[in-house]
């Protein structure tokens, strides 16, 4: 059913009313943000051209039926679920996988089926290979038994190096009449031009702060002011609310704006002890768990000061951080110049794209900090 | 159902030369070497994605077999056996091959052995390579004698978009055709065509914006085109379009440039909102901006709206727009848009980034502005004080939107229409401070200081003190650091009570009580002291009512997880961090 979709009613009005035409074109390209949906929406579209029983005018699943319940669960034979794999693309012969990879691959699509809107995990799976594609055009060559429509869903579909997709190019202009293609992908800029040109592409956009609060709620069963907590945060990702559940976010937050007041503030040494906080000196962690530590509070970070810079262009209503508002009025009270927020924000950026070359953390933060009181003092 | 429907790009697939759209000067060559029978056997196709390369590739494949095609002006008959067996790919001769996964050695040498055979029903065998520039380097080497000297009756059609990434060695033995990208109105009659046969409602508007977007591309119309009628029926308004399509109105970017020129950075978040909300792709926004930044700009120098696409209705709002921007702010406005477009790429918060980037557009100062200032400045130079305060006005309303709310303090702030008197009576004082407006707090009251009062009036000391924080700046950094931080409670004989957030603050201003009391007789110019502590304790020594700040009953009522050390318990209160 479609509301197994969150939000996007745009987006379910152009599916809705083109299996009611019975204009599904050949291919769809479905691009947005991450986290918006687009797997979901796929199989959701699947379900709806396969269902045994539709509802609406044959524009809904009914979620019942063997077809639904099968595709729901990865097993229907009519519905392909592509995405990238590890292992080196070795051209011409099908890509073998290793055991103990398998294992994840199985579980990590177990997971997927149970919830569209996870983020598949796999090890050193980097791309989809032209081994994929070469596999899929066999399948799809061969007729299928029983259902109505077959669907490929390319997840990721950005994924595909060049050469598969230049190899995909004929498969995605002349499918067999029976087949649809669905490409997902949240960076769609990396697609062939030619790529873009064989789909239809149909954008999905960030999903409301409410949407997001209303389906955690749902779905996760958090407390109302969690949910809306996080989904302020999320920018209009569910992944990404969803992501955030396990972790304190309220605490990296305060962690992090701690570290920027006492920048602000006197005592270069606290900086340290602020960044020692969650960087830990020695301690555990890899280099990858540090980085990405630092990526999300620089991200919370960001968030912060474009509610600082918010207030101080007197629009308040679109504060994010709602619980700090009183630390806000207090910042922008001292920093209230927006310039030089704005030249703030472009720091952090900096900050971002230094831990993203993948260089010492600490050096990064504390210089971090030097730019953040030159900008803003 | 839905397995009858196929894509207008496949169905009108065109099957003849001069079905093809917008590329003429290909069809009308390849038809006159068909005619005096100067054919090539090898042709390379180029051009950008859509604009028909597989499609003549085919049709040619077909005029050069079909035995009825001389009698047609050397089109296809598309009736014979020979025509019907290529457009449904069974036919033996003529061999489409994907370039992108035949790209191998081994495919290329498969390729060449099948070749020697002659055709089995037309005259010649076709053998057409798309994607070639797939082709490794092996594979267009082995295939270089086979293209240099093939057999009578073999013609390869290569097709490409990338032409760059072909040898030059296969360029040399190929004829080459650059296909054009389709002109916007060329695309707008052909899918007037389509519309009109399958009977489909749609404006011209409507067709224009499809093959605006489509951007010379016919694959792209038509795919853009069924996306439009699956979405609204077989009946398509402009209006429903663009919502189908995500386009942004025009109208849209004329409440941005108004928002910009009336620098309402608030408006800028409500702009941004507004675009994802409606979802907007966001590099999409920023590339019409710049467009929009363009038109205006254009009409600011040439001073007419001719060199414009746009409908009369908007020609006339551009030539409203123009009069509110000079070029300068324009040209540094499209730099700022640029700007944003680069982040973007590196950016994971799409979001702020045009967040920030709207607000920087709404505060950039008007170019129109700083030169009048200049000008004043000139007028100073010459016309001496009495202009001066033209420039500290000038200055002001410079200042105005980029100066914070003034510090938060209980005294009430210096009024904004004062800012004249006091930019002019600090100058003499610091003039520095009056050249380089400061940021934030800056409010340069202190030049006041020449009313000396011997005897402290608690009424004068308390008006006074938000003046005292900013004397206190050029004394000593630390202290003024601390004090917006810091409750000015009351003062009785001569002592002021200072309420601390907590014991950092205090000890500080214990330490350095020597400063303190320096700058308090310098500013105040008698012997003022000062004592330091909670807030409510020192409420209830200087007199004053006691005030229940609802941010300590949170604090009280709020039952405390953990422990904290003094040290946390102090950036709590100072800096207002909170805890999970």
């Amino acid at each position: 059913m479609w509301s197994n979709v969150i939000g996007e009613a745009r987006v379910k009005h152009i599916l809705t009313s083109a299996l009611e035409h019975g204009k599904l074109p050949s291919a769809y390209l479905f691009a947005g943000p991450e986290g918006t949906g687009k797997d979901a929406a796929a199989i959701e579209l699947a379900k709806a051209i396969n269902c045994l029983n539709p509802r609406n005018n044959g524009t809904e699943a009914c979620d019942e039926c063997a077809s639904c319940s099968a595709i729901s669960s990865f097993t229907s034979p009519a519905v392909t679920f592509v995405h990238a794999l590890p292992g080196k693309d070795n051209d011409r012969e099908e890509s073998e996988q290793k055991e103990e990879d398998l294992t994840v691959i199985r579980e990590q699509r177990a997971a997927k089926a149970a919830d569209p809107y996870f983020n598949l995990e796999i090890p050193r799976a980097t791309s989809i290979k032209i081994g994929q594609v070469r596999e899929l055009r066999l399948a799809l060559s061969r007729s299928l038994a029983g259902s109505k429509r077959r669907v490929v869903i390319i997840s990721e579909a950005d994924m595909m190096n060049a050469q598969s997709q230049n190899a995909f190019l004929k498969t995605l202009e002349e499918p067999h009449a029976d087949t649809l293609i669905i490409l997902t992908s949240s960076n769609a800029t990396r697609l062939l031009p030619t790529v873009h040109s064989r789909c239809q592409e149909i954008r999905f956009e960030p999903l409301l702060v409410d949407e997001i609060a209303q389906a955690l709620q749902e779905r996760e069963e958090l407390p109302e002011a969690q949910a809306a907590f996080l989904a302020r945060l999320a920018a209009g990702s569910y992944s990404r609310a969803r992501q955030m559940i396990g972790e304190n976010v309220q605490q990296m937050r305060d962690e992090i704006v701690n570290f920027l007041r006492m920048g602000l503030s006197r005592s270069r040494k606290n900086a340290t002890v602020e960044v020692d906080r969650f960087l830990p000196r020695s301690a555990g962690g890899s280099y990858l768990e540090k980085r990405q530590a630092v990526e999300q509070r620089l991200m919370l970070l960001t968030l912060w000061l474009r509610d600082a810079l918010a207030l101080a262009t007197k629009a308040e209503h679109e504060i994010i951080n709602l619980d700090q508002k009183e630390a806000l009025v207090r910042f922008v009270s001292r920093f209230g110049d927006p310039q030089r927020i704005i030249v703030a924000i472009g720091c952090i950026d900096r900050a971002m794209q230094l831990t993203r070359l993948q260089l010492q953390l600490r050096p990064v933060m504390l210089s971090l900090i030097v730019d953040l009181e030159a900008a803003l003092l | 159902m839905s397995e009858t429907f196929q894509v207008t790009a496949r169905k009108w697939r065109p099957m003849r030369f001069e079905d093809v759209a917008g590329q003429e000067h290909i069809t009308r060559t390849l038809k006159n070497a068909i005619a005096s029978g100067r054919l090539a056997h090898a042709y390379l196709f180029t051009g950008q994605r859509g604009c028909g390369k597989t499609t003549v590739a085919r049709i040619l494949a077909k005029a050069i077999n079909c035995p009825n095609a001389a009698k047609n002006g050397y089109e296809p008959c598309n009736t014979c056996d020979i025509c019907l067996s290529i457009t449904e790919g069974r036919s033996m001769d003529v061999a489409e091959i994907d370039g992108a996964s035949n790209n191998g050695v081994d495919d290329v040498r498969m390729l060449r052995d099948n070749v020697k055979y002659p055709p089995l029903q037309g005259e010649y065998k076709v053998i057409i390579i798309d994607e070639v520039h797939m082709l490794s380097t092996s594979a267009f080497n082995a295939l270089l004698k086979t293209l240099e000297e093939p057999p009578k009756h073999l013609v390869f059609v290569f097709a490409t978009t990338e032409v760059q990434k072909v040898l030059p060695t296969i360029l040399s033995r190929t004829q080459r055709y650059d296909f054009r990208r389709i002109q916007v109105d060329v695309i707008v009659a052909l899918l007037r065509k389509i519309a009109d046969a399958d009977g489909i409602k749609i404006d011209d508007e409507a067709l224009l914006l499809i093959a605006k977007k489509a951007d010379g591309s016919a694959r792209d119309a038509e795919s853009i085109f069924d996306q439009a009628v699956a979405f609204s029926g077989m009946q398509v308004e402009t209006s429903r379009l663009r919502e189908a399509l995500n386009l942004i109105d025009l109208d849209f970017f004329f409440e941005v440039s108004d928002a910009i020129a009336a620098r309402d950075p608030k408006r800028a978040f409500e702009l941004a909102g507004e675009i994802t909300s409606r979802g907007y792709d966001i590099e999409e926004f920023f590339s019409g901006l710049l467009e929009h930044f363009r038109n205006i700009l254009t009409v600011c120098v040439t001073g007419s709206t001719k060199l414009l696409e746009v409908s009369k209705v908007h020609q006339e709002h551009y030539t409203e727009t123009a009069k509110k921007f000079s070029e300068a702010d324009l040209l540094r406005l499209v730099r700022l848009g640029q700007n944003a477009f680069e982040r973007l790429r590196a950016s994971h918060e799409p979001r702020i980034v045009l967040e920030v980037a709207l607000v920087e557009m709404m505060l950039l100062e008007r170019a129109i502005e700083v030169s009048q200032l200049l000008e004043e400045v000139r007028g100073l130079k010459t016309g001496g004080r009495s202009s001066g305060n033209g420039v500290a006005q000038e200055k002001k309303t410079l200042d105005e939107p980029v100066t914070a709310p003034p510090p938060h303090s209980e005294q009430q702030p210096a009024p904004r229409s004062s800012g004249v008197e006091e930019v002019k009576s600090s100058a003499p004082k610091n003039g520095k401070r009056s050249s380089t407006p400061e940021p934030a707090s800056a409010k340069p009251r202190a030049a006041e200081s020449d009313s000396r009062t011997p005897a402290p009036d608690p009424e004068v000391v308390a008006s006074r003190w938000s003046s005292f924080g900013e004397f206190l700046k050029t004394k000593s950094r630390p202290l003024h650091s601390i004090l917006p931080d810091i409750e000015f409670c009351g003062v009785r004989h001569s002592t002021i009570y200072l309420g601390t957030p907590g014991k950092i603050e205090k000890d500080m201003l214990t330490t350095m009580k020597d400063e303190m009391n320096l700058a308090l007789r310098e500013f105040y110019g008698s012997s003022l002291s000062f004592e330091a502590g909670p807030k409510n304790d020192m409420r209830v020594k200087a007199g004053s009512p006691v005030v229940i700040n609802p941010e300590v009953v949170q604090e009280i009522v709020k039952p405390k997880v953990q422990e904290r050390s003094e040290l946390e318990v102090a950036l709590m209160e100072k800096l207002g961090a909170q805890e999970v």
